[in-house]
């Protein structure tokens, strides 16, 4: 395989998980979160079943890590308003009671592994520094603001 | 002999810079031991988050909504953040000079003027990475933006200079080569 068919290969891998997966997240954490859960944790490399069949292993891997590394500093770049938005955004998807996300995301900062492997560690510092600067600014907004309508249209 | 006036102005600038050197110094103690990939080849910090690491808009954002404890955490974390950025900015600036002169010494076409402006050039970003430093360490990262921006730029055209110097020299022509 040639490096420029396999560029487009990898292209149309891209644009497929774009649509057919990432699109359906309602929020760019979301698609961080659900992208860093692509990887093996050990070995570091991604996996994902549908692009596999669709394209082959390696194509569907490096399609992975392209987005996953796009979303990441997408993600990063947001100011802290934007980030606790769709840290709320998140909370309210999961389904779960947001307080008790909120205090696992502070406790155990599973957010960590959202990280990609080859990033500028700035970057990477920035982005575990305003995520926890956007829980405790959204776990301030609950504890002031109880009445919230914002916070009480959250899932419970 | 120094006067009253002059002994007091000697006071205060010593006073203010053993706490610049006091605040320094422990700002260096909250920096990550570990800085092997910060001297690394990676790739660089791109602009925009350079701008974000000191930006006033997340300032104002946390000033307004926010608790003390959440303002100071937002400047205890955005001052790390930052001065991780100038170590690394700082030792890769070091690590393109040490490059260059190791290239330089086994060079046959030493051109002086270049290799002045180049050092001139190291001077002037090592200089701004010690005063942005401890500004940073003083202040805070929020009312630095403007040099921290001047000083990733000045970094940018250190590179690129760099590059060009260190870009092989086009293959000289032989004489008559081409011509019939």
């Amino acid at each position: 395989m040639t490096a420029s068919v396999k560029l487009v290969l990898v292209q149309e891998a891209y644009d497929d998980i774009l649509r057919r997966s990432l699109s359906k997240l309602s929020c760019d954490l979301g698609r961080l979160i659900y992208l860093a859960s692509t990887r093996d944790y050990n070995t570091g490399s991604y996996h994902h079943d549908g692009l596999s069949s669709r394209f082959t292993p390696e194509i569907a891997r490096k399609a992975l890590e392209i987005a996953h590394r796009q979303v990441f500093y997408k993600v990063s770049a947001y100011s802290l308003q934007e980030l606790v938005e769709e840290i709320e955004i998140y909370f309210a998807a999961s389904h779960e009671d947001p307080k008790k996300v909120l205090l696992t995301w502070q406790k155990l900062e599973p957010f960590r592994i959202a990280v990609p492997v080859e990033v500028n560690p700035v970057v990477s510092r920035l982005f575990l520094s305003n995520i926890r600067l956007a829980l405790a600014i959204f776990r301030f907004r609950q504890q002031s603001a109880p009445s919230d309508p914002s916070t009480a249209s959250l899932p419970r | 002999m120094i006067d009253v006036a002059g002994s007091f102005t000697l006071g205060t600038i010593l006073v203010f810079v053993l706490l610049i050197w006091r605040k320094s110094s422990a700002a260096l103690r909250d920096l990550p031991m570990d800085l092997g990939p910060l001297t690394s080849e990676a790739e660089s910090c791109p602009q925009e988050f350079v701008a974000r690491i000191f930006s006033r808009e997340d300032a104002s954002f946390v000033d307004s909504t926010c608790a003390a404890t959440v303002r100071a955490l937002f400047l205890r974390e955005r001052k790390g953040v930052a001065l991780l950025w100038i170590r690394q900015t700082s030792l890769r600036i070091r690590n393109i000079l040490r490059e260059h002169t190791m290239q330089v010494r086994h060079s046959e076409n030493l051109h002086f003027q270049s290799e002045l402006g180049i050092f001139a050039r190291y001077l002037q970003l090592r200089a701004l990475c010690g005063l942005m430093f401890a500004a940073v360490a003083l202040t805070g990262p929020v009312h630095v933006q403007k040099l921290a921006l001047r000083m990733d730029t000045l970094f940018q055209r250190f590179v690129r200079i760099r590059e060009s110097l260190a870009a092989p020299a086009p293959a000289p022509q032989l004489r008559g080569a081409g011509s019939r």
